[in-house]
């Protein structure tokens, strides 16, 4: 009977070759853990995420933005339409009620994964008060802009297409 | 009694082979449905959707005919006055110098000629629009561009483009002018994953929308 064994030369070129095939597994599961950090969230929650986008949205367009209030909390924020009309979006960390009348749940993949209300923005660029002295260089734009950021994070990571963002651009004259 | 050899030398390496080129192929499908799925994740996202909306309605409360003249006209913006002065500037008697070689119209951060004289006024609201949402450029299009998908950036590197090996704006060239009554707005947002403004570079990622411009 042949007792021989195989040589150590063998081993090695066998230990390499299979190591090749592990760097790529090993790459292979990487790359897998990535996505599940960075987007699984993003598409999960794309749903709920355009629905409540999408229900501000038609609001600032059908009635006419005026003026944003984010409270000093930061849990809060006013929008006041034209003729006298004004809505409320209140946050937790884990929901958003509108105007009371439409509750969003965030779609949990972990009990991480919240809405990062202390970060809360509303920047507005409206025209400089001074641009009423022809000479003046500063925003002088007959529009003026709300864009409004209300940060979704996931453990420790921030990933802008999970933000709500609202946007809106109008005439300063009709804006405050 | 049974043999009892087991795997000999050549076996090892014949099965390890078989196992490297399996993955091979498996890693390649994985990556290539990996940077599909994430590229749409990243082309019209409802939020840049709408900013592209109202940011397309703002160019259009300017002189937006302007813009398309100058998509229609066959010399470059930058060569303009240089070619009216050597021609008439039309595609059978522009000099190869004066034509274009792109069938867009670019608007970048800080390009006064497309609010005409009251650019002095709108200058710094521009700016702070251009810088607060991130945008990198926006395209003036005839094209159709529903196939737009393909060619934004890769995932781990915007600038390793994929679509046949060209750039975004590669891209557009090798698109015929469409129907000349219909036209496209393509905003390039760039940011880095966690909303900031690219330094250097470095981790940015692209964003896409576009926009059909109607009624001009």
């Amino acid at each position: 009977m042949n007792k021989k064994g195989i040589t150590l030369v063998e081993i090695v070129i066998s230990v390499a070759l299979i190591s090749v095939v592990m760097l790529f597994l090993f790459r292979l599961l990487t790359d897998m853990q990535y996505e599940r950090d960075h987007a699984s969230y993003a598409k999960s929650n794309q749903q709920v995420r355009a629905s409540i986008m999408e229900h501000i949205q038609n609001d600032f367009q059908n009635l006419g933005l005026q003026s944003v209030t984010l409270s000093e909390d930061k849990k809060s924020i006013l929008f006041a339409f034209q003729n006298s009309v004004s809505k409320t979006l209140n946050l937790t960390e884990h929901s958003l009620t509108y105007a009371d009348e439409e509750t969003w749940e965030m779609k949990k993949d972990n009990d991480d994964t919240k809405i990062d209300i202390g970060n809360v923005e509303v920047k507005k660029y409206f025209p400089d008060p001074s641009c009423n002295d022809l000479s003046s260089t500063g925003n002088c734009s007959t529009y003026a802009s709300y864009h409004i950021i209300i940060p979704v994070v996931t453990g420790l990571n921030t990933n802008v297409i999970d933000d709500i963002e609202l946007f809106y651009i109008g005439l300063a004259s009709k804006m405050s | 009694m049974p043999k009892k050899n087991g795997f000999i030398f050549v076996e090892t390496v014949i099965v390890t082979c078989v196992l490297l080129a399996s993955l091979m192929v498996i890693y390649s499908l994985y990556v290539t449905s990996i940077n599909t799925e994430s590229r749409y994740t990243r082309y019209d996202d409802p939020a840049k959707l709408y900013e592209s909306y109202y940011l397309s309605k703002y160019f259009q409360s300017f002189d937006f005919r302007y813009l398309i003249q100058n998509l229609k006209d066959p010399c470059t913006y930058t060569d303009r006055n240089q070619c009216l002065n050597e021609s008439t500037c039309n595609w059978n008697s522009a000099s190869s110098s004066c034509k274009k070689s792109y069938h867009y119209e670019l608007i970048w951060q800080g390009r006064s000629d497309i609010f005409g004289n009251l650019y002095a006024k709108e200058a710094v609201f521009f700016d702070s629009l251009w810088s607060s949402l991130h945008i990198k450029n926006i395209y003036l299009i005839s094209s159709d561009v529903s196939n737009i998908t393909r060619c934004s950036g890769d995932i781990y590197n915007q600038y390793q483009a994929i679509c046949d090996n060209e750039s975004l704006m590669g891209y557009l060239n090798t698109l015929d002018d469409g129907n000349t009554n219909e036209y496209y707005m393509i905003f390039e947002f760039e940011s880095q994953r966690d909303g900031k403004s690219c330094v250097n570079n470095s981790g940015c990622l692209g964003y896409y929308a576009y926009i059909k411009v109607s009624d001009i």
